[in-house]
This record gives C-alpha cells, sequence and structure tokens, in this order.
C-alpha cells in the first residue's frame, strides 16, 4: 500500500470517527495555539522592552555626544562626559569607517521660540489664543492666569530647540513615535512634538494625541543663525515623539532649518556611509578647536554598530576619535538574558500542554486500535503487511497533527494579535508607544511542523502496536 | 502455485485426463495455544489433510473442536507449530513474516462470519483494497472491483457502505473481496453464520457457483448443514482431530480412506496421508 492509498483509508476511518477526530485535532490546536501564542507574545514583549531600552532605536545603536570622551567612564553605558567638542563632519566621516559601523546618522539643534496653537484643534482642550497676544495660546487645566482670557490658560511662547535629523530611517534613531505621524520627508511646514513640548503645555504624554493638528509658529531669536524662515514660520504638529536624539521641543527635517546647501560637502563626506545632512550653525558655546566658524558641525550623531557584539569596539573607537558615547548595551544584554529565561518558561508551558495533545492523539489511537482490533486483522488477512498497518495509523496522526498544527498556530497568532491589541489600547490610554506583533517567520511554520512532528512521535506507539497485531484477530471472537 | 481461480478453463474436444494437483496438504499437523491461567490447550492433534484443486470441502464439527484454527493455519493468519503444512507450494513452517503477508495477498481469498469489511469503506473500496495492498494502480483495480461486484450481483450497491447493507450484501462484497486477487483457494469460516435463511441459500450457492465457474479450491468450515450438502467432500473435527466417524461425498462417489500419498513440500519428500476421507 503506497503512501496515497494509505492516506485515503486513514482518511475514510478518520472521517467515521469524526467526533474523535475532531476532539482530537482541538487537543492539539488548543496545545499550538497556546505555545504559538506564548511565544509571539514573549518576542513582542522582548521587542518592546529592548525598544523602550534602546529608546525606540537600533539595539546596538551608539549615541555620540558632543563632548571629549572621559577615559575613566568609557566601559560604562552612561559615562560621565569629558569637556565639549563639536562633532565635525569629518569626525562624522571617520566614524561610519570604523570597522563594525553601519550607518551614522546626524542630529543638529537650532535655537527658536515656539508660540503655541493660536487656534485649538478639534476636540482639543488646548486653549484660544490670548488677546492681542503675539498668538499664544495655553492650556487648559495647567493653572495660573489667564492670558488667553480662557480661565486656566496660561501658556506663553518659550524659547526652546529644534531637533533634526534624517528621519528617512527613523526605526534606528532613538526617536518614538506616541501619536500622529512622521513629518512628510523634507516637509518645511510640518514637525512633530515631543515630551518637552508637552510638559511646556503642560499636558500629559496621555493626552499627547490632542496636540496633533495643531499649528505653531516658530519665531528666530538671532537673526542670522541659519534658520529658513527670516521671523515666522508657522509649522503643523502632526505627531508627538519620546525622542532621545537630542534635547528639544521639536523635531524637524533639516530641510526644514534649511542648511543642506551649505551642508553639501560634508553631506558629501558621510553619505557612505548612510549619513544623513545637517545643521552646523547655531551650536553656541561649544569648543571646537580647529574648526573655522563655517565648518559644519552637530548636536549629536547616533552610530548603528552591524550587531550588539560590535558596540564595544566600535565606541572604543568612537572614543579614540575623540569622542564621549553612550550605548545602554550593557543593559540590553543583561535584560535580554531575563527575557530568554522568561520565554524559556513560557515555551516550556506550551509544550507540556503540546505534551498532553500528544498524550490525547496516542489515547485516541490506542483507541482506535482496540475499536478495529478485528478490522485490522482482517487487512492482514486479505494481505496487508506490516508496515502498510503502520502506514495507516501514522498518516492518521500526521493528520491530526497537521490539521491541528495549522488551527492551532491560525488561532495563537490571533491570540496574541487580540493580546497585542488589548495591550495597545492600555498603553496609547497612557500615552505611551504600543507594541508591533512580531512573528518570526519560522513560527507558523515550526508550529505547524512541530505539532506534526509531535503527533506522529505519539502515533509511533500505537501504529507499531496495531502493525504488530496478527493477523489472526481477524478470526478472533 | 496454483493456478488463478479464473483461468483454469479446459478447452478440447476429448476427454483429456489431468492428474490431480494438491493444494492443501497438511501431515501431523498439531496446535496449542498458550494460556498463562490454565496452561497450553490443545486445540489440533496429529491432523493429516489433502485437498486438490477445484475441490470444494467443508470442515464440520462442535465449536472449540479446532475447526477455525486449522482454518486459520491453512490460510497462513497463523503459524503452525508442529507437522507440515504446504499450501499452494508454500510450506507456511518456514515463510517470514512478510512472504506470508504476500501468501495471504496471492494465494488466498477470506470469507468471514463478521463479513469484515472495513466499515468505513464503501463496497467499491472494500474490494479495491485486496487490489491496494497488492500495489495495483487506481484504474486497473477499481475496473476489477467493479466487475466482482456486478459478478456478485451489487453492481448497484457500490457506494453504499457496509452499514448500509444487508447481511446477505455484506457477505457478497465479502466475497468480492476475496477474489479480487484471483486467488487459487478460498477459505470461508462460516460465511452463513449471521445470515438469514435466504441469505445464506443463496451465499451458498454463490459460493458454489464461482468456484465452479473460477475453478477455485473452496474450504468452508459451517454449521449450516445446507451449505455443508453443498461440499464434494466434508471433514468432521472433534476434539481438534479429523474424525473418522465422519462421511464424505465426492460428485456422488463415496470415498473410502485414509490412503496414502506423496507430496513434495519445499524440496523434502514427505509421506502424506490424505485427510480422513470419510
Amino acid at each position: 500500500m503506497n503512501w496515497a492509498d494509505a492516506l485515503t483509508v486513514a482518511g475514510r476511518e478518520l472521517r467515521r470517527r469524526t467526533g474523535r477526530a475532531v476532539l482530537t485535532v482541538l487537543a492539539i490546536a488548543l496545545a499550538a495555539a497556546l505555545l504559538s501564542a506564548l511565544l509571539t507574545i514573549a518576542g513582542t514583549a522582548r521587542t518592546r522592552v529592548l525598544s523602550q531600552l534602546s529608546h525606540g532605536g537600533a539595539l546596538a545603536g551608539i549615541t555620540v555626544e558632543p563632548n571629549s570622551p572621559n577615559p575613566s567612564q568609557e566601559t560604562l553605558d552612561n559615562p560621565i562626559p569629558g569637556p565639549p567638542r563639536a562633532i565635525t563632519a569629518r569626525a562624522v566621516s571617520e566614524m561610519s569607517r570604523l570597522p563594525g559601523v553601519l550607518h551614522v546618522y546626524t542630529v543638529t539643534a537650532e535655537q527658536t521660540t515656539v508660540v503655541p496653537p493660536a487656534k485649538a484643534p478639534p476636540g482639543s482642550t488646548l486653549c484660544p489664543p490670548a488677546v492681542g497676544g503675539t498668538g499664544a495660546g495655553s492650556v487648559a487645566g495647567s493653572g495660573g492666569g489667564s492670558a488667553s482670557g480662557q480661565p486656566g490658560c496660561s501658556a506663553q511662547p518659550f524659547g526652546t530647540t529644534l531637533v533634526s535629523a534624517d528621519l528617512t530611517n527613523v526605526s534606528e534613531l532613538p526617536i518614538t513615535l506616541l501619536a500622529g505621524r512622521l513629518p512628510a520627508t523634507n516637509s518645511t511646514v510640518e514637525v512633530d512634538a515631543t515630551l518637552e513640548y508637552l510638559q511646556h503645555l503642560g499636558l500629559s504624554r496621555s493626552r499627547a494625541s490632542e496636540v496633533v493638528g495643531s499649528r505653531v509658529t516658530l519665531v528666530d531669536v538671532a537673526a542670522g543663525s541659519g534658520l529658513l524662515f527670516s521671523q515666522r514660520l508657522n509649522v503643523e504638529i502632526v505627531g508627538v515623539v519620546d525622542e532621545e536624539a537630542g534635547s528639544g521641543s521639536l523635531v524637524v527635517w533639516p530641510a526644514l532649518i534649511g542648511r543642506e546647501e551649505l551642508f553639501a560637502g560634508a553631506a558629501a563626506a558621510v553619505a557612505g556611509a548612510g549619513a544623513g545632512p545637517g545643521s552646523a550653525a547655531g551650536f553656541s558655546g561649544i569648543d571646537a578647536p580647529g574648526q573655522s566658524p563655517a565648518t559644519p558641525s552637530y548636536t549629536a550623531a547616533v552610530v548603528i554598530a552591524k550587531q550588539l557584539g560590535d558596540v564595544a569596539g566600535v565606541r572604543a573607537g568612537i572614543a579614540a576619535i575623540g569622542y564621549s558615547s553612550t550605548a545602554p548595551v550593557g543593559l540590553i544584554v543583561s535584560v535580554g538574558r531575563y527575557l530568554h529565561v522568561v520565554e524559556l518558561v513560557l515555551s516550556g508551558i506550551g509544550f507540556v500542554a503540546l505534551a498532553i495533545a500528544a498524550l490525547g492523539i496516542a489515547n485516541a489511537l490506542l483507541a482506535a486500535i482496540r475499536e478495529r482490533r478485528r478490522e485490522i486483522g482482517v487487512m492482514k488477512a486479505i494481505g496487508a503487511r506490516d508496515r502498510d498497518v503502520l502506514r495507516v495509523f501514522l498518516v492518521e496522526a500526521l493528520f491530526l497533527g497537521l490539521v491541528g498544527g495549522v488551527i492551532g498556530t491560525i488561532l495563537g497568532i490571533a491570540m496574541a494579535a487580540a493580546i497585542a491589541a488589548n495591550a495597545n489600547a492600555y498603553l496609547h490610554s497612557e500615552g505611551l508607544a504600543g507594541v508591533a506583533l512580531s512573528v518570526p517567520w519560522l513560527l507558523p511554520i515550526g508550529g505547524i511542523a512541530g505539532s506534526a512532528v509531535v503527533a506522529l512521535l505519539a502515533g509511533i506507539f500505537p501504529a507499531l502496536r496495531a502493525a504488530r497485531l496478527p493477523a489472526r484477530a481477524a478470526v478472533d471472537i | 502455485m496454483s493456478p488463478p481461480c479464473d483461468c483454469a478453463t479446459c478447452s478440447g474436444t476429448g476427454v483429456v485426463y489431468r492428474p490431480p494437483i494438491a493444494v492443501i496438504q497438511i501431515a501431523g499437523l498439531s496446535h496449542r495455544y498458550r494460556a498463562r491461567s490454565t496452561g497450553d490447550v490443545p486445540v489440533l492433534r496429529d491432523v493429516s489433510l489433502l485437498i486438490h484443486e477445484g475441490d470444494h470441502v467443508t470442515l464440520l464439527g462442535p465449536s472449540g473442536s479446532g475447526k477455525t484454527t486449522l482454518l486459520s493455519i491453512v490460510g497462513g493468519l497463523e503459524r503452525p507449530q508442529r507437522g507440515a503444512v504446504a499450501v499452494a507450494g508454500h510450506d507456511l513452517t518456514k515463510l517470514t513474516g512478510n512472504e506470508m503477508a504476500e501468501f495471504r495477498r496471492r494465494e488466498v481469498g477470506f470469507v468471514f462470519q463478521h463479513f469484515g469489511l472495513l466499515e468505513a469503506l464503501t463496497s467499491l473500496e472494500n474490494v479495491e483494497l485486496p487490489l491496494m495492498l497488492a500495489g495495483v494502480g487506481i484504474r486497473p483495480r477499481r475496473a476489477r472491483a467493479q466487475e466482482l461486484l456486478g459478478l456478485v450481483g451489487l453492481g448497484h450497491r457500490m457506494s453504499h457502505r457496509p452499514a448500509q447493507l444487508s447481511g446477505g450484501e455484506r457477505q457478497r462484497v465479502a466475497i468480492a473481496r476475496a477474489l479480487a486477487n484471483r486467488p487459487g483457494l478460498l477459505l470461508a469460516d462460516e460465511p452463513t453464520g449471521n445470515l438469514d435463511e435466504d441469505s445464506a441459500e443463496l451465499v451458498g450457492h454463490l459460493l458454489e457457483s464461482l468456484r465452479r465457474e473460477l475453478g477455485c479450491t473452496l474450504l468452508v468450515v459451517t454449521h449450516h448443514h445446507a451449505l455443508a450438502a453443498r461440499a464434494e467432500r466434508r471433514y468432521v473435527i472433534k476434539d481438534g482431530r479429523l474424525d473418522p466417524a465422519g462421511q464424505s461425498h465426492s460428485e456422488g462417489t463415496t470415498v473410502a480412506g485414509p490412503a496414502k500419498e506423496t507430496a513434495h513440500v519445499a524440496g523434502t519428500e514427505r509421506a502424506w496421508p490424505a485427510g480422513e476421507a470419510l
């Protein structure tokens, strides 16, 4: 009997005992679902936790500080830096050539004054514009006076910093979107607010979405500082981010600051390493020996190592170039170990469930063999060999495992998605970044194949038992 | 190996003498069942039997006398413990497990009292099963199964499952299945035991007519006197022995026995006392 014929006979037998087959499939499906869900949740949680540690950036990301290195501190994740030192385009270029470096991104900062919204967006509790003022708005519930004329509103224009970075590969930067979206590529009229901006308005992060859609006015505080706009620029806040790339209230594309032309040469110097163009001027108070005023410099740089193991070497290289750096790699490795233990425990629970399901399969097959003892004898009496009977029962077990595995894996991922949706609803209500469901490509394949293998293993003993039944069973009473 | 049932036809104008070909040769067969609680139970004691190609033989005897055990040994369901057993030229004492399966598949067709149909399969699939086990492709085996079901008058019941058939119909499906691989020997264990009189008569008639038409050897274990009366020879087993007090008819001729015959089994010359031809 070939495998196809064995499948036909096994399929008929399963259909004959539909109830038992369905229950057995359900048992293995539930086990596979539990295992898939646990592994998906564990993987997602791991991604979320590590993302939190890396502030939403690459795990192997290194933040280069505009400071000289402190030799006694540089092996720490967050060293106390040495004296200030401008990050120049030349330095960025050198960093990009360090062994183990994948990309280098630059960050610039520009001083500005922000005039909060003159008009509250729909559904927002932001204050209406102050009457006769400079267009400043205020925030309800923040206490204080009433600049806008509305009780409880007191927001005033405030001086702050624009953080400018190439947002093309934002997933590699320590920037996490909390609400809304990122500014359109190279936009000069869209910005993202930061948590610092929310603080200025007296808003908690759970109310981040309230500022999305509002318009603010940027005022050039120092003529000739290099800002694209001469005096004032109205921009729309299209999102809110939690970022560690720089210290400021708004995150913008470099185009808004408008220094690409000025820094074309610097951009070209680091383009090979993926470094984005940026702004150098306005880097006040930084000691930049050897740099002419026209030479571009950056407030920070983010260096992405190829893998976590390269981070220490790259940091040493950065220190050798003359800069202090921070990287949470020690913390990530340490937390990663704990997460691995959690994953093992969750996997263990899932495998126990799968083992119980395997016992269910074995039990169902043994029961079938008890019931079909005479039929097996008849099959042998009409010429079936041991291996023919073995095949029929193994195919039955395999079929149960495969169907259970497919259903269970789909169910498990759906369960994980539902749990992630609930978690996201909670996280968003708290103003935190949500979790992105992380389903490794191996999981569906592994879930289905694993269930099939477990079923096959569970079926071996009953199948051997059936195969060894004597042909005499055909005439036993 | 005996010729297939449906190809042993003679042609010619004159009467041709053909010496009888021994299909079942049993000498000194003893068999016992091992039971832990009661110790060994002897079932067959020094049984010797010779059945020729095309014979229709019935085994009679009370319950527990060893009829079914003898049938099981002849059909290769059970391995003989003592004595010599040759069926269709195969020494059953020497076949390996797979060779025994091959022997059952090619040489023997079984008909059981309980029909032995696989409940999950249709009539057609049940008849196809021996062909499936023999590795026959789907088209030829389907055609053969359809032909056989037509032969037993069940061409209109092919897609029915056993539970949808009457007892007589089930047994006819079982007979069709037994003939699927064109065996030279048909073994029937109480084939009418679960049937009413009419169905039993029909099945008995079918077995006999198929035997005549296809030329195969038929060995039937039965309690059913009408079925036994159809046989050319009848043997009675009592307490594991072929009873010399029984009677046998062969085409209306009474055969006196026992007689001595000699046969070759797997290259060894042995003395084969003819069965208790009574």
